[in-house]
C-alpha cells in the first residue's frame, strides 16, 4: 500500500523520502570525519592506555550481533505495518527498540569500565578520538530508540495504519543507517586493532 | 499506475530479510573468528599468506555488510536513481575524506 498522504517529488519518489536519503547523506560526512580522525590518530597516542589495554572482544562481539539483529527487527516491524497487522507490528518495533537499548547499555558498561582502566576524554588522542566517535553514534542510536518507542506509542494507539507506512520506513532508513556507522566503526576500530 | 506506486508495490519478502541477516550474521562471526587469539596464532603458523591480507580481508567484508544493509534493508535495491545519488556522492565524499586524513597523518606511506 502506498503511503496516501505522501507527496511525490517530480524525480518519483515521496518528499521525506528524498529529504531523509539527504539527510542521511549528510551523516555520511558527519561520521566520515570522526572515522577519519580516529583513524588518522590511530596509535598516536603518546600515553596509555592504549587499545590493547582497554577493548573487549566479548562485549563489543555481543553488543555488536545485538545492533545487526536489531536491523533485521526493524525491516519485520515495516513489514508487518505494510501488512496492517498492528499488534505484530508493534512486538517488532518494541524488539527493535530493546535491540538499541541492549546496545546502549552495553556501550555504558564499556565506557564505565574504559574509565576505570584510566582512559577517560582528555588522557590521550586515543581516548579523545575514541568517546567522540562512539560517543556520538551511541547518541545518534539513543534518538532512534525514542523515535521508536514513539511509534511504538502510535501503534499501540491505533494511529500507524498501513496509510503511514512512510513514518516507520523512514524510521528504518534511520536505524539501518545507525547501522551501517556501526559496522565501519567495529572494524575500523575495534577488529584491526586484533588483527593486526 | 504510475511508476512510483509500481515501485512502492514491489516489497520484499520476508525469506530474502531472512537470507541477508543470515548472511551478516555468518559474515561477522568470521570476522570475530579471525580476530580470537588462538585461531589468529593458527593461520600465523600455518596459513601465513592469509595473515598477510587478514586487514584487507576484514576491510572487504565490512564493505558487504554496509552494501548488503543498505541495499536490501535500506531499499536502496528499489529506490535506485536518486536517493543513491545524494546518500552515495556524500558517501565517497567521506571514504575519500577519511583515506586523505589518514594520508596527511603520515599512514600508508614507509618511512
Amino acid at each position: 500500500m502506498v503511503d496516501a498522504h505522501a507527496e511525490y517529488t517530480s524525480l518519483g519518489i515521496p518528499h521525506r523520502k528524498l529529504g531523509f536519503w539527504t539527510f542521511l547523506g549528510s551523516e555520511c560526512m558527519f561520521f566520515g570525519s570522526l572515522i577519519g580522525t580516529y583513524l588518522a590518530y590511530r596509535g598516536k597516542s603518546l600515553t596509555g592506555p592504549y587499545p590493547h589495554d582497554t577493548f573487549s572482544v566479548q562485549v563489543t562481539t555481543i553488543s555488536t550481533f545485538t545492533l545487526l539483529a536489531s536491523s533485521f527487527f526493524m525491516v519485520m516491524a515495516l513489514h508487518y505495518v505494510r501488512e496492517g497487522k498492528r499488534f505484530a507490528a508493534g512486538a517488532w518495533l518494541l524488539a527493535t527498540a530493546g535491540g538499541g537499548l541492549i546496545f546502549v547499555g552495553f556501550q555504558a558498561f564499556e565506557f564505565t569500565e574504559f574509565y576505570h582502566k584510566g582512559l577517560s576524554l582528555s588522557k590521550n588522542l586515543y581516548g579523545t578520538t575514541f568517546f567522540v566517535l562512539t560517543g556520538f553514534h551511541g547518541a545518534h542510536v539513543s534518538g532512534g530508540i525514542l523515535w521508536l518507542l514513539s511509534l511504538f506509542v502510535m501503534n499501540a494507539q491505533g494511529k500507524l495504519p498501513k496509510e503511514k507506512e512512510m513514518d516507520v520506513e523512514i524510521a528504518g532508513l534511520y536505524w539501518h543507517f545507525v547501522d551501517i556507522v556501526w559496522i565501519i566503526i567495529f572494524s575500523c576500530v575495534y577488529l584491526l586493532e586484533f588483527a593486526q | 499506475m504510475s511508476d512510483h506506486e509500481a515501485q512502492s508495490h514491489a516489497h520484499p519478502p520476508v525469506s530474502l530479510y531472512v537470507k541477508v541477516i543470515s548472511t551478516l550474521t555468518l559474515i561477522t562471526a568470521f570476522e570475530i573468528l579471525i580476530i580470537v587469539p588462538p585461531v589468529k596464532a593458527w593461520y600465523h603458523e600455518h596459513l601465513p599468506a592469509f595473515a598477510a591480507i587478514v586487514v584487507p580481508v576484514i576491510l572487504i567484508l565490512s564493505a558487504v555488510k554496509f552494501w548488503a544493509v543498505v541495499y536490501f534493508f535500506m531499499h536502496l535495491r528499489q529506490d535506485h536513481g536518486t536517493p543513491r545519488m545524494v546518500f552515495g556522492f556524500p558517501l565517497g565524499l567521506a571514504a575519500l575524506m577519511i583515506i586523505v586524513l589518514m594520508l596527511l597523518n603520515g599512514h600508508f606511506v614507509s618511512h
